[in-house]
């Protein structure tokens, strides 16, 4: 129980922090609300209505890039401490992060070619 | 003698001085803990000004406080903690106001594993550095919702930027961080830098520090991958509508999260509090000092990165991440995987 005493202890102290700026600026501040307050910050001009309209996605096959990419991270990753236990099996994980490697400088340089704007 | 002199407490008090005084609460609250993370934070941010200041040729903060105006930064939090806190009317309220406060807490506690010497850690335990980087990468997870809450134009095109960002960098930051642990064999930072004591890890994975450092600066959203807040386009991007402890808060969990991160690159790369013994300082003191000279140059090479750099564009920061980083970080992983494990390869 003693080694989680101080993690529990900072846990409550580093919530409690955000509390007490929050309540100490309430309590510091003027409160007067007005129209002009509320509106969203626009450069000083008044704001156009924008949420109806389609928002241009660039940059989404990247996303799902992410997709792929966040899988075969977890698997090097397993890999990797698969090695640490069985270490004779180093010569397949070798062989295997060197086709990664090279499929992955391979699909760096397609990936220039690729479209961004859909 | 002294306890002679000292007239003991009444039982209850007596019970609260133990507690005030015991071991685990001075970590949570002084050392390691609540009390280290704010100033130090504080004094990131003047150190900040100072150093920009000097490259720029200026003094920067200098009339508040006697010493280099250190005072001015406190001066700046009294100011923004007596601002009017004004939730827009697009705004989701709930969401605007609860998660500068998450992303606080989510920033504070990846010091609660981060250790400073054999005896100054809040929590040791044998995953830290996956506990680590677990809240590492929920803690963008709060500045996201902040931006998508705020309802506006600017904040939006904030958040994006910064979710694409965050997906671009989070798996360099793993697959660097693997050959790290592939290296020492261990999760564990005290065991991390112990295996550190005859050569840093910066030296046989040079490959991976550019990685992981490059990540990091884009990570802790340093210019000059401050994208999603560029403040000449973009004036802050997402957080653009927080106004008063909601901003405060917003950027004192930014300058916790890139203290965190540069201490933990001591810890990885740096050999950690590994360095030549100091005549007459206790083992205890001299730990967290090496730990912080080391902190302290990489701090400084990542603040200067703001004063002599450009921001690059959105395209270039994806470019770098997806194209770049991760086949350097996958044949750093392969080149760490032949060297550590050659008599067992054949």
């Amino acid at each position: 129980m003693s080694e989680f005493d101080a993690l529990i202890y900072y846990i409550i102290l580093s919530a409690i922090l955000p509390v007490i700026l929050l309540v100490v600026n309430m309590l510091l501040s003027p409160r007067k609300s007005s129209r002009r307050k509320g509106l969203p910050f626009e450069s000083g001009q008044v704001p156009f209505e924008w949420r109806s309209t389609s928002f241009p996605m660039e940059y989404f096959p990247y996303a799902i890039i992410y997709v792929a990419y966040a899988v075969l991270a977890i698997l090097v990753f397993l890999t990797s401490l698969a090695l640490v236990e069985s270490p004779e099996a180093a010569l397949r994980v070798v062989i295997l992060l060197a086709v990664l490697s090279a499929s992955s400088i391979y699909l760096a340089f397609s990936l220039g070619d690729l479209s961004q704007r859909l | 003698m002294a306890q002679q002199l000292l007239p003991t407490p009444p039982p209850p008090l007596d019970d609260l001085v133990r507690f005030i005084t015991s071991e685990a609460f001075v970590k949570a609250s002084i050392f390691p803990g609540a009390t280290f993370v704010a100033i130090l934070g504080i004094l990131t941010v003047w150190y900040e000004r100072k150093l920009l200041a000097r490259v720029m040729l200026r003094i920067g903060p200098f009339h508040v406080g006697k010493y280099g105006g250190w005072l001015q930064v406190i001066a700046d939090a009294v100011k923004f903690l007596s601002k009017e806190y004004i939730v827009p009317s697009y705004a989701r309220r709930k969401t605007f106001l609860v998660m500068p406060m998450v992303a606080l807490l989510t920033a504070a506690l990846l010091f609660a594993v981060i250790p400073f010497g054999d005896r100054w850690v809040i929590y040791r335990s044998d995953y830290s550095v996956l506990i680590f980087f677990i809240l590492l990468a929920v803690s963008p997870i709060p500045l996201i919702l902040a931006g998508w809450a705020s309802g506006s134009k600017y904040s939006f095109v904030g958040m994006l930027r910064f979710a694409f960002q965050v997906f671009a960098y989070e798996i360099p930051l793993f697959l660097a961080l693997t050959g790290v642990i592939l290296m020492a064999r261990s999760f564990d930072f005290y065991e991390i830098v112990e295996a550190q004591t005859a050569l840093p890890f910066i030296i046989p994975q040079i490959i991976g520090f550019i990685v992981w450092f490059i990540a990091m600066v884009s990570e802790a959203e340093r210019i000059p991958f401050d994208m999603p807040t560029a403040e000449q386009e973009l004036v802050q991007g997402w957080q653009v509508e927080y106004p008063a402890s909601g901003f405060l808060m917003i950027q004192l969990a930014l300058y916790t999260k890139l203290d965190a991160l540069v201490f933990v690159t001591t810890h990885l790369y740096l050999g950690g509090w590994n360095g030549p013994a100091l005549p007459g300082l206790p083992q205890d003191i001299a730990q967290p000092f090496w730990v912080f000279v080391k902190s302290l140059l990489l701090l400084t090479l990542i603040l200067l990165f703001r004063g002599v750099y450009p921001r690059i564009t959105i395209k270039k920061i994806l470019d770098i991440g997806w194209r770049a980083l991760i086949p350097l970080s996958l044949i750093n992983i392969l080149i760490v995987s032949l060297t550590a494990f050659l008599p067992t390869l054949f």
